[in-house]
């Protein structure tokens, strides 16, 4: 007899202790320990945190590990968590001129002041694969300078920039104490979006997808020539203001990568030809992420400078509903349950379909004879 | 009562005993009684409540409100223990305006002209409009009125105490701007009904 | 485990995010048919796997509720069996799978075959809200077109089925008017389900999780699906019968036996099917057996 398949439950138990077993690897290997992937794989923490939206290096490693090296998984995981933490406070803006400043170039000047400070980076390392990292290598130490860094690093957009009228001055709110910032985690969200949901909503895209929409700009879908006015990396301050106190407090540092680009701009209809900027964050140290996401940032700021909607990154819907990885990864991945109800709906159809064709074809054939 | 008693007047009233189970319940209530308009519902009341709101009305605001809702409260019910007492259990924002509300909390003796301040919605988003939480002081099924509409499965009759018949007419001028439009939660000390936008009214005496 | 479940709410959503949704609820239920945006959570299972309709049963659920998870009809199948564990671990409440014990029944893609009861809320999993979602992939127009009432699209579309296949070839999330004024997406149930939602006695509450939108059907709401005059709406129709409990009027699921094209067919909602056996129903695969077991 034909018995409905049972035991759905214990299948899902057993797969789960299959899934444990697995992420353990060989028993003979020694366990990994959060604190050597929040100190050695440091990058892949810093997208979890941009991404998983949530600044927590341990817990963004123990994700990590969890989800097996998976960083979609493990963002998913960061995130599932952060939705149920209450909230205590809201910050005071960030000032990132204030930064603590381990890396900062600009690519629009030769020198400026302060300096171009590579820090640590990738740029210019060849591409070789170091056998000696297989071994526990002892890395030398790495020289600091004497000088020190200037307190205030003069911003390459505002300060330097901005005197000749040549750059678009960012619409600053006259009472910007009452405007209240766009929140899509509370809020949901709405079009046309303004651009902090739409930064917000950046910052928490998908690397790749906001890398590969950067890249199309570049491409010359929506071409606007970017440069980079600026890349920092450092620590910035954390400062909240409860209302209860009156006064400010430091609640400690967080590391972020900003990046200001500046683009050509023939003009508009309504806007005089100048340049023209595009911004982007992230937690941690992430270049890539940052750059792109000026660059679609740019891309999506068509209509305030009366541009012509021409392309994928232009087009705010198309962008802002698409970015979210764990969205895209679980509706992507959804079609693997069940849809044998659907299925069969549309075997009904097909089969119909093709008899009714048969029917009309053997009536038709009749006809003619 | 000193000036200084005054101003934490209401801090003091405790909420809910059991803030989850008891939020849930009465939304419970709250969504039987919009699903199903006219039916009466019983709330278990919280053991206490600001003396210028009444047992039910508290219970829904302590249920729904937080700081993400703005509270309007008619004059009749505003009070600075009612302010202090809902600022301290759900953090929600007391406004001065009722066109600024998701809830207002009126009785039977506000005027029209609250309700025509209230917030009905757009047309792209009907939902962003406010709910009316009036103090009632008897809710039953004897017929005064008849509510058809969905909800309800051929008719339900429906007798509020002492609403004025401004009120009814108020109500029909609603029903006709759905989808935008308001919709209202009649609370008696220990019962509530409801009549969302959807529902057409008739009058006893009418027919 | 059990250390990690205590640090999260009852349902496991927080209270705030709760009220979030309940505020939402009651909109959707005062504007029949309409979707409201609510900012949905991330919760711990991916989107498009019911996040939506989690949403909306946690922020429904209380401790007395009884609860029922089917996915395709069935209590067993590997996702019903995962949401029913959630919540009998976040919530500690009472599960089971009779339609008639529960009081809240959470469903992805069927309707159930028992009829609903007045004391029960229906809620349904969506994956597209939009119903013209197809027909124009931008939001910002589509609530233009609601708001306008302005439905042409729609019936343009199935009316171009009817003019290349004779009929409308939409089979699942069929499109239907929720008390003469909104046009919603049924979710993927098969239009088979459709006629359950008119006048139904029970709440029916709709979860859109990734795209973050709940509407609802209130008891006694009239859902019509949309057709032509010349046209009207139909639902599938089976030359067979279940095979295990012989019901003639369910929606059936065709079950591969071999790879020589042999094949049956039995109820898809699984306690309907038990339910009919136990009461001594017998489809044509049980009678063979028990006249072997006779012989």
């Amino acid at each position: 007899m034909y018995v409905a398949v049972k035991g759905g439950e214990k299948a899902i138990a057993n797969a789960h202790k299959l899934l444990a077993e697995d992420r353990r690897g060989c028993p003979d290997v020694d366990e990994l320990q959060t604190r050597q992937i929040s100190e050695q794989l440091g990058l892949g923490v810093s997208r979890i945190m941009a991404e998983g939206s949530l600044y927590d290096k341990d817990l963004c490693a123990l994700a990590m590990k969890q989800a097996r090296g998976d960083m979609i998984e493990a963002i998913f995981l960061i995130r599932a968590y952060r939705t149920t933490l209450p909230r205590f406070s809201y910050s005071v803006p960030v000032d990132t001129s204030k930064m603590d400043i381990d890396r900062r170039i600009s690519a629009t000047f030769k020198d400026l002041p302060g300096g171009q400070i590579l820090g640590p980076t990738f740029d210019y390392t060849h591409r070789l694969i170091d056998f000696t990292l297989e071994a526990d290598e002892q890395v030398p130490k790495a020289n600091t300078s004497e000088a020190g860094l200037d307190d205030d690093m003069p911003r390459v957009l505002d300060n330097l920039l901005k005197g000749e009228g040549l750059i678009q001055s960012e619409a600053v709110v006259e009472d910007e104490d009452s405007q209240a910032v766009g929140d899509l985690t509370r809020e949901p969200l709405e079009f046309p979006a303004n651009r902090d949901v739409r930064l917000q909503n950046l910052a928490r895209g998908d690397e790749g997808f906001v890398l590969a929409l950067g890249y199309s700009t570049q491409r010359g879908y929506a071409r606007s020539h970017a440069f980079v006015g600026e890349i920092r990396f450092g620590k910035a301050s954390l400062v909240i203001e409860p209302e209860e106190l009156g006064f400010a407090i430091d609640i400690g540092d967080i590391e972020l990568t900003e990046c200001e680009t500046v683009n050509q701009f023939q003009g508009s209809k309504t806007e005089p030809p100048q340049f023209t900027r595009g911004y982007g964050l992230a937690f941690g140290q992430n270049e890539r992420k940052a750059i792109s996401m000026a660059l679609v940032d740019r891309a999506l700021r068509a209509r305030e400078l009366g541009e012509d909607i021409v392309a994928a990154v232009q087009d705010e819907e198309f962008v802002l509903s698409h970015s979210d990885n764990i969205q895209s990864t679980g509706f992507v991945e959804h079609i693997k349950l069940p849809h044998y109800v659907d299925f069969q709906s549309e075997l009904e159809l097909v089969r119909r379909m093709r008899r009714d064709l048969e029917e009309k074809n053997i009536s038709e054939k009749q006809a003619a004879e | 009562m000193s000036t200084q008693q005054n101003q934490v007047a209401g801090f003091s009233i405790p909420g809910f005993s059991n803030p989850i189970f008891d939020s849930t319940d009465v939304f419970r209530k709250v969504l039987s009684a919009m699903s199903r308009p006219g039916e009466i519902q019983t709330i278990k009341a919280p053991s206490a409540h600001p003396e210028s709101l009444n047992p039910t009305s508290s219970a829904i605001l302590l249920a729904l409100a937080d700081m993400e809702t703005e509270v309007w409260l008619a004059p009749e019910m505003d009070s600075i223990e009612a302010r202090n007492y809902l600022k301290f259990h759900t953090g929600c924002k007391v406004v001065e305006d009722p066109k600024d509300s998701k809830f207002a909390v009126v009785n039977t003796d506000t005027g029209i002209d609250v309700y025509n301040k209230l917030k009905v919605g757009s047309a792209e988003y009907p939902d962003r409009s406010a709910t009316v939480i009036m103090m009632v002081d008897d809710i039953s099924n004897d017929h005064d009125i008849t509510l058809k509409g969905p909800g309800i499965k051929v008719s339900n009759t429906l007798k509020v105490e002492h609403v004025a018949q401004e009120f009814w007419y108020w109500f029909e001028e609603n029903t006709r701007l759905f989808p935008c439009g308001v919709d209202v939660i009649f609370a008696s000390a220990e019962q509530i009904a409801a009549v969302p936008r959807t529902i057409k009214v008739e009058h006893a005496s009418c027919m | 485990m059990t250390q990690i479940q205590s640090e999260y709410n009852f349902a496991y959503l927080d209270e705030q995010t709760k009220r979030m949704i309940r505020r939402a609820i009651l909109k959707a239920v005062a504007i029949p048919g309409y979707q409201v945006p609510f900012a949905g959570r991330e919760m711990p299972m991916p989107y498009g796997w019911g996040t939506g309709g989690v949403q909306v049963t946690a922020a429904v659920l209380a401790p007395q509720d009884i609860l029922k998870v089917i996915d395709q009809g069935s209590d067993d199948t590997t996702n019903a069996v995962s949401i029913r564990q959630f919540f009998a671990k976040t919530a500690n409440v009472v599960t089971t799978e009779k339609t008639t014990e529960a009081t809240i029944i959470q469903t992805r893609h069927r309707i159930p075959e028992t009829p609903l009861n007045e004391d029960q809320i229906l809620v349904y999993q969506v994956p597209i809200p939009e119903p013209l979602r197809f027909l124009e992939p931008r939001e910002v127009e589509t609530r233009k077109m609601h708001a306008l009432e302005e439905y042409g699209l729609m019936h343009v579309k199935l009316y171009e089925d009817i003019s290349r296949h004779g009929h409308i070839a939409t089979t699942y999330a069929y499109p239907a008017k929720v008390d003469g004024r909104y046009v919603m997406d049924p979710s993927p149930i098969p239009k088979f389900d459709n006629p359950k939602m008119n006048m139904c006695p029970a709440l029916q509450l709709f979860g859109a999780g990734r795209e973050k939108r709940i509407y609802a059907i209130p008891p006694y709401t009239q859902v019509t699906s949309l057709d032509f005059e010349d046209y009207p709406f139909e639902i599938q129709k089976w030359e067979e019968n279940c095979a295990l409990c012989g019901a003639e009027d369910t929606f059936l699921d065709e079950v591969i036996l071999d790879d020589q094209g042999n094949r049956m067919f039995v109820c898809s909602d699984s306690d309907y099917c038990n339910d009919r056996q136990a009461q001594g129903h017998r489809g044509e695969a049980n009678r063979e057996d028990e006249m072997e077991a006779a012989q």
